[in-house]
């Protein structure tokens, strides 16, 4: 609780690449499944994940807000805000990633080889 | 920060009871470096620190710098013979219905070119510079694990040598340096020659892994006291993020040449569809390594560049911030890459289009890199120099193979060029723009470092120009050849297809890039011999491994530094200052805190010793032997046994202290 009240600077740099991976390994999976039911799955988990990786960089962004060395109180403020900042960028750029990948969801049949 | 005692002294109050515990010596204390004289502190540690003399010493050495020299050179000698691998392809194919080699001896020639290069040339060097550099530039006084990383660079050359002397009894895996099955299995591989491909690759990855682990511990847990995470040089950035990728992608193709050397050797039908198996699975197995191994050269690269870049531009890198970030994107979505290998197996549309954006977006952190570069190249005032000019010629080639690699990121043009020499031309461009340009900038950068003199500015002005010219000649002409529909892998090519003369030029260019070589050769035999003496920093760069004497001595630092800054000597322009506390007659080292780097206990490094180069023998035999049984498995395992039992008993060394 205290990670979420006073942030994780780490917590986009978790959030992002992890979410990133199981969108990339789930929605390679859920192809198929979405060909033989044709229910739309891909870009519902694609948006839910790139909301994940941005929650992580919101917690980063809330590390940072608070000065940095609010979670653990021996670290200096230059690094944890160091990391913070990781943490959002890295937040950003792989929920991009994730919804260029469900966007594809929008153009390609599932069922198409 | 001054002069300061700042190791801890809780790990070890003087008065503490000595007790023995089985096997471990207890700790002794013995004379520390505080208030030493100079004089007298290096005579210590040079005793403390040195390679002991005679062959069984040389052998035995766990001295990063020796280990990483003799990979240097290693890896030097396996790129001159896959360069002359291509040079006789490049003859073979200078026009058409040459007779000069046979199809047998080319699919050896191709195969063995590529291994070489990516296995025992490419991943090698990059790791190897970091051997060197890694520990001079987080100021520590050897690697972590020196033994392992001794034992890791004794495999790379048992395999290498393996898969040589293959190729000198006409044994050499004839697959492609994928070795895809079921050309490679045991349908349609018959001899020994795709066993030698597996059994290669394992071995050079468990060295690369090996290597690997040494670099993150001493990242992590050897930096110099002040070194926090924002304060990394970003050369070790890099090596810290490809060290990672290493170890989650090597053991990939680990898997896959286990699984292959099973079903020629044992009789499994892993990758055999008749039986249940997936041919397939292969492909993404394999894939799944070779996509980061693409960024396992290139990431290294990309921090030699971070280091150049300031030194010649005369300011720190610009957006330090950014290219951390880059490095650690580019790093993860590596991963998720690799089935833009496999556009032409028929995989679901969907399912392929989410490499494909992952592949383009990949450009996004690659692109602030290079922006990143180009700005502190802006703002600064730069000086001309030969490592600078590599490193244009990297920005020139880097830029046009990561458009081609746009590209092909996308399916319907893959489809269309996918085994052509529009695909040679690509990775030709990414990986010799993206990291032997980087290289050889970085070869003419620390050598002065490594040797103590410089390499000729003249003669690498020529070696330059020769290499852009020869390689921009040799591999531009691809991409047209390849939109003709030249494919990949073929032997010849008859006359009518109208394709001779610009394969002869393409040779023509292939023999001036291999000229460049050459040069280079002559440029680094007659620096190491006759160059000027090149002083502890002649280029008057930032960074920690500048401010140890050129070439370093066994213990790199009299003093630890202790480091204030991201270009420490450019903050500290009096005295750097240091860390105090060591002993003086053991190998000991400051072990830091992950983030902060907060001086956290002293810790012993491993003394020099012969049984790494043993366990490599039993085990480069074991390997050897298991191309012929799989029983070799069980024979090897007690010879492998007994060396790492010899390695690891307690000598009563210093660093058996508890």
């Amino acid at each position: 609780m205290r990670a979420l009240r006073l942030g994780t600077s780490w917590g986009g740099l978790l959030s992002g690449p992890l979410a990133w991976a199981i969108s990339t390994q789930l929605n390679y999976a859920l192809v198929h499944w979405q060909c033989n039911r044709q229910v739309q799955v891909v870009l519902p988990a694609a948006l839910l994940l790139a909301v994940f990786s941005l929650l992580g960089g919101a917690l980063s962004w809330r590390a940072k807000r608070q000065g940095g060395a609010a979670f653990k109180p021996e670290r200096t403020r230059g690094t944890e805000r160091f990391v913070a900042d990781l943490g959002i960028l890295a937040a950003l750029l792989f929920a991009l990633v994730i919804i260029m990948q469900g966007s594809a969801a929008l153009i390609l049949d599932e069922c198409l080889r | 920060m001054s002069s300061a005692d700042l190791t801890s002294e809780r790990d070890l109050p003087p008065e503490r009871e000595a007790s023995a515990r089985g096997d471990i010596a207890p700790e002794r204390d013995g004379p520390r470096d505080t208030g030493m004289d100079d004089a007298s502190l290096h005579r210590w540690l040079a005793r403390t620190w040195r390679t002991p003399p005679g062959i069984i010493g040389a052998l035995s050495s766990v001295d990063h710098k020796v280990i990483a020299r003799r990979y240097l050179i290693t890896a030097f000698l396996f790129l001159c013979l896959g360069g002359l691998n291509a040079v006789a392809m490049r003859i073979q194919l200078s026009g058409p219905q040459r007779g000069l080699i046979g199809p047998d001896l080319y699919n050896q020639l191709f195969t063995m070119h590529g291994v070489t290069m990516m296995f025992l040339f490419a991943v090698p060097i990059v790791q190897a510079t970091g051997i060197y550099l890694v520990p001079l530039m987080v100021g520590t006084r050897n690697i972590a694990f020196p033994r392992l990383n001794a034992f890791g660079y004794w495999v790379y050359v048992s395999g290498g040598l393996f898969a040589w002397v293959s190729f000198a009894l006409s044994m050499a895996p004839d697959v492609g340096w994928f070795a895809y099955v079921p050309l490679s299995g045991p349908e349609f591989g018959p001899g020994k020659r795709a066993d030698v491909w597996a059994q290669m690759i394992t071995y050079t990855e468990v060295s690369s892994l090996a290597v690997a682990v040494a670099t993150i511990v001493t990242v992590l847990k050897q930096r110099a006291p002040g070194m926090s995470l924002d304060k990394i040089p970003l050369y070790v950035w890099a090596l810290l993020v490809t060290s990672f990728v290493v170890v989650f992608a090597m053991p990939a193709v680990m898997i896959t040449s286990t699984f292959l050397i099973l079903d020629r050797l044992v009789g499994t039908h892993i990758f055999n569809p008749a039986e249940g198996g997936d041919a397939l699975l292969f492909q993404h197995l394999f894939w799944f390594f070779g996509h980061p191994e693409v960024y396992i050269i290139f990431l290294p690269a990309t921090g030699m560049v971070s280091s150049i870049i300031p030194a010649f531009a005369r300011r720190p890198a610009f957006g330090h911030l950014g290219l951390v970030l880059s490095l650690i994107a580019v790093g993860f979505l590596s991963f998720g890459l690799w089935v833009h290998h496999m556009f032409a197996t028929g995989l679901p549309k969907l399912g392929a289009s989410f490499f494909t954006a992952s592949s383009m977006l990949i450009a996004i952190p690659n692109g602030v890199q290079i922006f990143c570069w180009l700005a502190t190249l802006w703002d600064g005032r730069p000086v001309i120099r030969t490592p600078l000019l590599f490193v244009f010629g990297f920005f020139f080639t880097f830029v046009i193979g990561g458009l081609t690699g746009v590209m092909l990121a996308s399916v319907p043009l893959d489809l269309q060029v996918h085994d052509t020499y529009f695909v040679v031309a690509h990775f030709h461009y990414v990986l010799i723009g993206g990291s032997v340009f980087p290289l050889l900038g970085a070869a003419y950068f620390w050598f002065p470092k490594i040797t103590g003199r410089m390499m000729s500015e003249r003669l690498g002005r020529w070696h330059f120009w020769l290499a852009l010219v020869g390689f921009n000649a040799a591999f531009f002409p691809m991409h047209i050849v390849g939109l003709w529909g030249m494919p990949r892998r073929v032997y010849t090519y008859p006359a009518e297809l109208g394709w001779e003369n610009i394969n002869l030029f393409i040779s023509a260019g292939a023999v001036l890039f291999f000229l460049s070589f050459v040069l280079f050769a002559f440029n680094l035999v007659h620096g190491a011999l006759r160059g000027t003496p090149a002083g502890d920093n002649p280029w008057d760069a930032g960074t920690l491994e500048w401010a140890t004497s050129s070439p370093p001595p066994s213990y790199n630092f009299a003093r630890i530094p202790v480091v204030t800054n991201v270009e420490p000597l450019w903050a500290e322009r009096v005295a750097l200052p240091v860390a105090s506390g060591l002993r003086v007659d053991a190998r000991e080292l400051i072990i830091s805190t992950v983030a902060e780097a907060h001086p956290d206990i002293r810790e012993k490094s491993a003394t020099p010793s012969i049984w790494p180069l043993l366990a490599a023998i039993a085990v480069g035999a074991t390997f050897l032997y298991s191309i012929f049984t799989p029983w070799a498995i069980v024979w090897g395992a007690a010879p492998i046994a007994v060396t790492l039992v010899g390695w690891f008993w307690p000598k009563g060394d210093p660093e058996d202290e508890e």
